[in-house]
């Protein structure tokens, strides 16, 4: 990590984390496999499409990021969920066996915002469908690239209390069932990040991601995390197999 | 150019994709006239519509196996769309006139509580390319929205779509109502939580994890008819 970013603290232990686009990393490649290409292998003029895309996300996202630091209980027994901030997860045995050892859990949520998506609405409907198919799978990614920019932050800020994080879990993933985005979003104060949930479990703006991530002295990132998971054909395993190629 | 000659060619740009003389689109045909100029020119000459829709849709088939080999991708598939885009629009009249049909209607919708809609406009596009009539329901469609829809459209195909596992749960309370309600309607399922066995637990008559899967399984049903 370069450089720390700027944290607001809004009380209850929950901190705004200020991203800038500076602070995140989009890679095309990324955007490519999304788009269904093999990697490297879209044609042009697509390649430049995504350039454009990707140039004007800069200047139209808007990242709004943070997490509150939470309590942990676990129970010996219990291989399957986790108590965090006395609210009761069934997480499943994947996320559970990774937390199980955390002192507590950062809980996040973040989001780039609307606009990007509205471009793409807007392209669609003219008629230009490549461009905003485009545009769409780049907001994707870059809602996933401050994901990963949120999660250094959160490594880089328990090093300094010599605590280590885990990989970052969020609701849907892992059989982690998306229904307990409820109780996810009950700890986190009415409207973080300007995200607000519907009955069904969707979070508004689209491209926002939530999730939790283990804190403590003995918990271990695992690099191959994919391999515990029954989803073969997810776009994140391969996109997971592709980081490790191209680091 | 002689009419067949010409005829062909719209076919030839509709499978490449190729919209118009500016389209950057593909690359190998810079410069050169798309299927917005040559059905132009080929109705001035009087070709015969049905004709050229005939080799638009040869045109769409081709890309399709591409797409269905794993030599096209989905972005191919929407310049092939537009390229046929352009010509419907010049067919306008003749389809207001009724000298030439589309293949049917496609009642398409992102299901209750969902509010995601890419995947299902990019279906929507694919399916229209494909001379199907579409009618789009929108996001967060209510159960009684495509029961009202199925009624003003007797012997419409139906498509829903979802994004997350909760919202395939209403997905498949609404392909039951639907079911109960129009035993003969078909209905096909896609999204990305779904699965083949997904989309039969629920009663559904189709899925695709595409939207070329989607026209396949349209165009099957008219042979089925
Ligand atoms: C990119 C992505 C994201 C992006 C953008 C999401 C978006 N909705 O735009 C980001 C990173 C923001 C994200 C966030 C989340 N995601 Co996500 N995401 C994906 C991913 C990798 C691709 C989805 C996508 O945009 N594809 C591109 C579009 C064009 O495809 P599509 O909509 O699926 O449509 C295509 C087909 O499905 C089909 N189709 C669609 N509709 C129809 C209809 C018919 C009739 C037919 C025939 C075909 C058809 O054709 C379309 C074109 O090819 C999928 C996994 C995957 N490989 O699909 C997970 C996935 C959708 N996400 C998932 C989850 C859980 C989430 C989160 C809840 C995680 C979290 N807690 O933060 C959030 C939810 C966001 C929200 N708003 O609530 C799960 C959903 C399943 C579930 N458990 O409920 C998936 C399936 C991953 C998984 N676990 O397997 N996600």
């Amino acid at each position: 990590m370069k450089k720390f970013l700027q944290e607001n603290y809004v009380g209850g232990n929950t901190f705004g984390v200020v991203i800038n686009y500076s602070d995140i990393t989009v890679k095309e490649e990324e955007i490519e496999l999304l788009l269904g290409y093999p990697p490297y292998h879209t044609p042009d003029p697509f390649k430049e499409l995504i350039r454009e895309a990707i140039e004007e996300s800069k200047r139209i996202i808007e990242i709004k990021a943070g997490y509150k630091i939470a309590d942990v209980a676990s129970k010996q027994e219990d291989l399957t969920g986790l108590t965090i901030a006395e609210k009761y997860f069934d997480l499943q045995k994947i996320v559970t066996g990774v937390l199980k050892k955390s002192d507590s859990i950062a809980v996040f949520s973040l989001t780039i915002g609307d606009a990007l998506e509205a471009k793409s609405k807007e392209l669609l409907k003219k008629g230009d469908l490549v461009a905003g198919y485009i545009y769409d799978a780049v907001a994707s990614i870059t809602a996933e690239a401050c994901a990963d920019t949120l999660h250094e932050h959160i490594k880089a800020k328990m090093l300094r209390k010599n605590q280590k994080v885990t990989n970052r879990y969020s609701p849907g993933y892992c059989n982690w069932n998306v229904i307990e985005q409820h109780i996810l979003f009950s700890l986190l104060p009415k409207n973080f990040c300007g995200i607000t949930l519907t009955d069904s479990a969707l979070m508004s703006p689209i491209k926002s991601i939530s999730g939790i991530i283990g804190i403590g002295e003995n918990v271990k990132y695992l690099e191959y995390s994919c391999n515990e998971c029954n989803i073969k054909d997810c776009t994140y395993r391969t996109i997971n197999y592709l980081k490790k190629k191209t680091n | 150019m002689e009419t067949q000659e010409l005829i062909e060619k719209i076919g030839l740009c509709v499978a490449r994709g190729k919209v118009n003389i500016a389209s950057p689109f593909p690359k190998d045909m810079l410069g050169q006239e798309g299927t917005d100029e040559l059905t132009r020119r080929a109705l001035e000459i009087e070709c015969p519509p049905d004709k050229i829709l005939l080799a638009c849709n040869d045109g769409m088939q081709v890309i399709g196996s591409k797409f269905g080999r794993g030599e096209a991708f989905v972005p191919e598939l929407l310049m092939s769309a537009k390229a046929m885009n352009a010509v419907m629009a010049h067919l306008k009249p003749f389809f207001k006139a009724g000298t030439v049909k589309t293949k049917g209607k496609f009642l398409l919708g992102t299901v209750m509580g969902d509010l995601h809609d890419i995947g299902k406009n990019l279906v929507s596009m694919v399916v229209e390319g494909n001379g199907w009539e579409v009618i789009d329901l929108g996001v967060d469609c209510k159960t009684q929205k495509f029961i009202d829809k199925i009624k003003e459209n007797p012997g419409c195909i139906v498509g829903l779509s979802a994004l997350l596992t909760t919202t395939m749960a209403n997905m498949a309370k609404t392909v039951e109502e639907i079911k109960a309600q129009f035993p003969e309607t078909k209905v096909i399922v896609g999204g990305a939580p779904l699965s083949i066995g997904a989309a039969i637990k629920m009663g559904a008559d189709g899925y695709s994890p595409n939207p070329q899967g989607a026209v396949e399984y349209l165009n099957n049903c008219l042979i089925a008819s």
